[in-house]
């Protein structure tokens, strides 16, 4: 055993170092590959900032109407004035969708509770802030909705 | 790590004029490699059913950022594997290398040899585009003459009557859980018994020497055709990179001209060769005795090989195994040409 | 079958054939040099073992 190691020195040889760290750095591109393959595209999606979302008769005077904008679900509804307000339909407090509730003509979270008027505004549970809005634009019968930003 | 390489230097690889075709089992091992690493990648996006399993694959091919190449690696590379499958064999086969002590050894890779050709096959159907669709259609009808058990055995392989979304997901389970798990086990075994046991030494060669140690000097050459090997994978996988074909309709009629993989042809020239019926049986029927014989034959000719057991030349074998090489050519090429 | 040409749709999402010819080239020489390692230190390592 003692030969055996003499025979076959531990140490690695200058060209034994070269042929590694050439490897090594090949494998780079590879890994760039994978990595960039990994990073799931939807993440790349381009984020709408502003789009025509709905025509004015499509949003009922009670109640609301369900638009999607950057995947995610809107609520157009009408004031008692008969303004047009947009909020997200994502609860602020762990992200489940909110779901209409005739009967009281709010919106509640059936995840945790939470109930939100029909303009946002976080009345009870555990939701902490109101309803992410948007800005409302109506031109003619058009309703065009966009991410209010700060 | 130091005691594997210990382990690894009592290994002694015969150095002779044949000593090329060892490196093929190494080149197998490697593409397999290839296979489990950008078959996890394909996984993360690919999605099962036939509503969205052409989808997601087209997903991967133009959303997904380097999706064309992972996707033209794992296609090629279970190409140049099973290819590399089928050199092991005819040499291994030629060199009498499955004579004892290595009976183990030779089964083993037989029943990998079936195994590859399973990932070939259920991997086949998973893009679910009208090519696959209807080659496996085809692929698992042939059992069904088989009596008794044929028609089970197709409801088995489909999950069903026909083609269908429990087609996918039996073929799918298979290709990604219950096959690379029976490999890496087979595989293992096949690897230590090639560590205990060593690389036979063909009937009657003059060795130059006692052969060189598998490591620090064997491993080189191994590299040495691992690199090689991925520049062939590489310049087919960028040369001819894979395209997807249309989505399966299961009420379209087939695709002319349609063919399954080149290593399903020999199967495939036989039953269009095979006479509808003969010697009043039926055609199908024949074939499915054939493969089964052959199949069988492979697995026990450590034993049927009396002579080279007991290390004398075997000319009969010899011949056996060319004649098979040259059976393999010519099916390929007359499927090619008709 | 597609070869270097790029027929739009059936192989969407492959980038066009003269990429991929700059990709091989670039593969194909990182590749021999790394050939060329493995054979040097094969050479010394067949060395080290015949004395
Ligand atoms: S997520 Fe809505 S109440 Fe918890």
């Amino acid at each position: 055993m003692t030969d055996e190691s003499a025979q076959f020195p531990s140490r690695r040889t200058v060209l034994q170092k070269v042929l590694i760290s050439w490897f090594a750095l090949l494998l780079l591109p590879a890994l760039y590959a994978v990595l960039q393959y990994v990073i799931p595209p939807k993440l790349r999606e381009r984020i709408i900032e502003s789009i025509l979302i709905a025509r004015m008769p499509d949003v009922p005077a009670t109640g609301i109407k369900m638009v999607k904008f950057n995947r995610k679900p809107v609520l157009l509804s009408r004031t008692a004035e008969g303004q047009i307000k947009a909020i997200s339909g994502v609860c602020t407090h762990l992200g489940c969708i909110v779901e209409y509730n005739p009967g009281q003509n709010n919106l509640h979270c059936n995840c945790h509770g939470s109930v939100f008027t029909l303009d946002g505004k976080n009345v009870s549970g555990p939701a902490p802030r109101p309803l992410e809005a948007f800005r409302v634009e109506i031109k003619g019968e058009d309703i065009t909705i966009s991410i209010i930003k700060g | 790590m130091e005691s594997l390489l210990g382990f690894l230097r009592e290994k002694k690889v015969p150095q002779h004029k044949h000593s090329f075709w060892y490196l093929f089992g190494g080149l197998a091992l490697f593409f397999f490699i290839v296979q489990v690493l950008t078959g996890m990648l394909l996984l993360l996006y690919y999605s099962p059913t036939p509503a969205t399993a052409h989808e997601s694959v087209d997903f991967i091919m133009t959303q997904v950022p380097f999706g064309w190449l992972i996707r033209s690696v794992h296609s090629w590379s279970a190409n140049l594997m099973i290819a590399s499958v089928f050199i092991h064999l005819f040499s291994t086969f030629l060199m009498k290398a499955y004579r004892k002590p290595r009976e183990l050894m030779w089964m083993s890779g037989i029943v990998l040899l079936m195994i590859v050709l399973g990932f070939g096959f259920t991997g086949y159907l998973l893009p679910w585009d009208t090519v696959s669709y209807f080659a496996t259609q085809i692929g698992t009808e042939i059992p069904r003459s088989v009596p008794i058990v044929g028609p089970f055995t197709v409801q088995l392989l489909r999950g069903g009557e026909f083609v269908s979304a429990e087609s996918l997901t039996r073929l799918f389970a298979l290709h990604v859980a219950i096959l690379p798990i029976i490999s890496l086990g087979l595989i293992g075994l096949h690897l230590l018994l090639n560590q205990v046991y060593g690389s036979s030494k063909p009937v009657g060669i003059q060795l130059r020497s006692q052969g060189i140690r598998f490591y620090p000097n064997y491993i080189y050459r191994d590299f040495l055709s691992w690199t090689g090997a991925c520049a062939v994978l590489m310049g087919l996988v960028l040369v001819f990179p894979v395209a997807l074909g249309p989505k399966a309709d299961p009420f379209a009629s087939a695709p002319l001209g349609i063919r399954p993989e080149w290593y399903f042809l020999v199967l495939f020239q036989t039953l269009r060769m095979m006479p509808s019926s003969l010697a009043g049986m039926d055609g199908e029927m024949l074939v499915n005795i054939l493969v089964l014989l052959v199949g069988v034959g492979l697995f026990l000719v450590p034993f049927l090989d009396r002579r080279a057991s007991r290390d004398e030349p075997s000319p009969a074998f010899t011949i056996l195994g060319w004649a098979g090489i040259l059976y393999l050519i010519v099916a390929i090429t007359l499927a090619y040409l008709t | 079958m597609d070869t270097l040409k790029n027929s739009a749709g059936f192989a969407a999402g492959i980038p066009d054939g003269g990429t991929r010819v700059i990709i091989l080239v670039a593969v194909l020489f990182v590749l021999s040099i790394l050939g060329v390692l493995l054979v040097a230190r094969m050479r010394e390592a067949d060395e080290e073992a015949k004395k």
